[in-house]
């Protein structure tokens, strides 16, 4: 059992990060203006740049 | 594996009862989401002739009384204004016997009351491509049956998320498998969009379900919180006249200072009871000035006569707009917006493909997932 709890920890760990991630940045955005707001809506474009770097750079 | 089997069986007919429509709303609303801009294009967007500096507003009497000029025989039904525009109001105006429904909006200059055209709400491109998103062209019904297609995605999702785990078991984060057959590359690319957008296409779904409601949530409050607030006025007979619209506002602006004025609803409709104007005020952060505050004004007198926060279901449908339709951060958000939902088209797409191939062959991606769940249990 530990060791599938520990293959779903590295299974799940970047989709965990990247999830947060888009989570707090739609909503400071929301109720937030200016430099912070502007600062979030980055915070939506690195999951776009991890999709297209694994489809168009890494992939094996 | 027999839960497994269970999930998959539930991330595909889940998907699969949902995904043409959900293509179809993917591909309706890209171009909603610059509706603004395309209107803009188009020549389509009504605005003043000059950009002012100063915010000299005029009466508001002046504005509804050139709206009218136009259609002499309709009663006005709704005054209203973007969250950021301080230079027009759309002045909505309703066929006596017929108040709330066919309605039309003209629009006026809201420094000298000049009326500055019309609002063609029903006809053109956007106009088919915002029925077919939001109710199919079936009124109502049309619109929950939507709701219920958002349901079952988000039924898709979270099982697709479950399914996530055996199929990566072996994998690494993001490895997508090029030359080992299009199956499996397509299965590699379907979990990885589908798994970085996960949050994104949860909030929209989700806020899309709800606003799906919005009708009946406004019916709802209307009899829930209106009636409440206007129970003393029940058997008192209609106003024959109508108080003037400026002072109304401005007695509900002094009841609520510090606020901006977002909408007046004329006494009888949705917004408001048949013995009052509904001022509907908007607060002045991010946040408030995306939630509206009414106050009840006397349409007899213009004296305010309640005012009361609206419930929670109505705040909720009022936040979950913006997140559903990503205008509240200026046109970088609007960019990001259409990535992702062409992200969620391809998870769609490749999601349908995938089940096509399976049905036809055992395919690779059934050997693959075999040995995987062989090798989990």
């Amino acid at each position: 059992l530990t060791k599938k709890n520990k293959n779903l920890k590295r299974i799940f760990f970047w989709p965990t990060v990247l999830g947060f991630l888009i989570a707090s940045a739609l909503v400071t955005a929301l109720i937030k203006d200016g430099l912070v707001e502007q600062l979030s809506l980055f915070g939506l474009i690195l999951p776009i740049i991890v999709i297209a770097y694994f489809y168009w750079v890494k992939s094996k | 594996m027999k839960s497994i089997k269970t999930w998959l069986w539930l991330h595909k007919w889940s998907s699969l009862i949902c995904t043409l429509f959900m293509l179809l709303l993917c591909l309706t609303g890209l171009p909603l989401i610059f509706s603004h801009e395309i209107d803009h294009l188009l020549g389509n967007e009504i605005e003043p002739s000059i950009e002012r500096t100063h915010n000299n507003q005029i009466s508001l009497d002046k504005v509804i009384e050139n709206a009218q000029k136009i259609y002499p025989n309709r009663l006005p039904r709704f005054i209203a204004r973007d969250i950021d525009d301080d230079q027009t109001w759309t002045v909505s105006l309703g066929e006596p016997d017929n108040k709330n429904e066919n309605l039309k909006f003209v629009i006026v200059d809201a420094h000298n009351a000049k009326v500055l055209g019309e609002a063609k709400s029903d006809e053109g491109f956007m106009y088919v491509m915002f029925k077919l998103h939001v109710d199919l062209f079936a009124g109502l019904p049309g619109t929950l049956f939507l709701g219920v297609m958002g349901l079952l995605l988000i039924v898709s999702i979270l099982s697709g998320v479950v399914l996530y785990a055996p199929f990566m078991r072996r994998l690494d984060f993001g490895d997508i498998r090029k030359n080992r057959g299009s199956n499996l590359k397509r299965l590699d690319t379907h979990n990885l969009i589908g798994i970085v957008t996960l949050v994104w296409m949860l909030v929209v779904g989700a806020t899309g379900v709800i606003n799906t409601c919005s009708e009946l949530l406004l019916k709802y409050w209307q009899s829930d919180q209106i009636k409440a607030m206007t129970v003393s006025y029940k058997n008192l007979p209609l106003p024959t006249s109508l108080a003037s619209l400026q002072k109304s506002v401005d007695a509900a602006l002094i009841h609520r200072p510090g606020m901006r004025l977002g909408f007046v609803a004329f006494p009888d409709t949705s917004f408001s009871s048949p013995h009052h104007y509904g001022v509907f005020t908007r607060g002045n952060t991010p946040l408030t000035s995306k939630l509206i505050y009414p106050i009840l004004v006397d349409a007899k007198t213009a004296k305010v006569t309640d005012s009361k926060e609206i419930p929670w279901y109505l705040k909720t449908l009022l936040l979950s707009q913006p997140l559903h339709f990503g205008d509240y951060g200026g046109l970088l958000l609007k960019v990001i917006w259409s990535i992702l939902d062409i992200a969620t088209i391809a998870v769609l797409w490749t999601g349908l493909v995938l089940w096509w191939r399976k049905r036809n062959q055992t395919t690779t991606v059934n050997v693959e997932l075999t040995t995987h769940l062989n090798k989990a249990s």
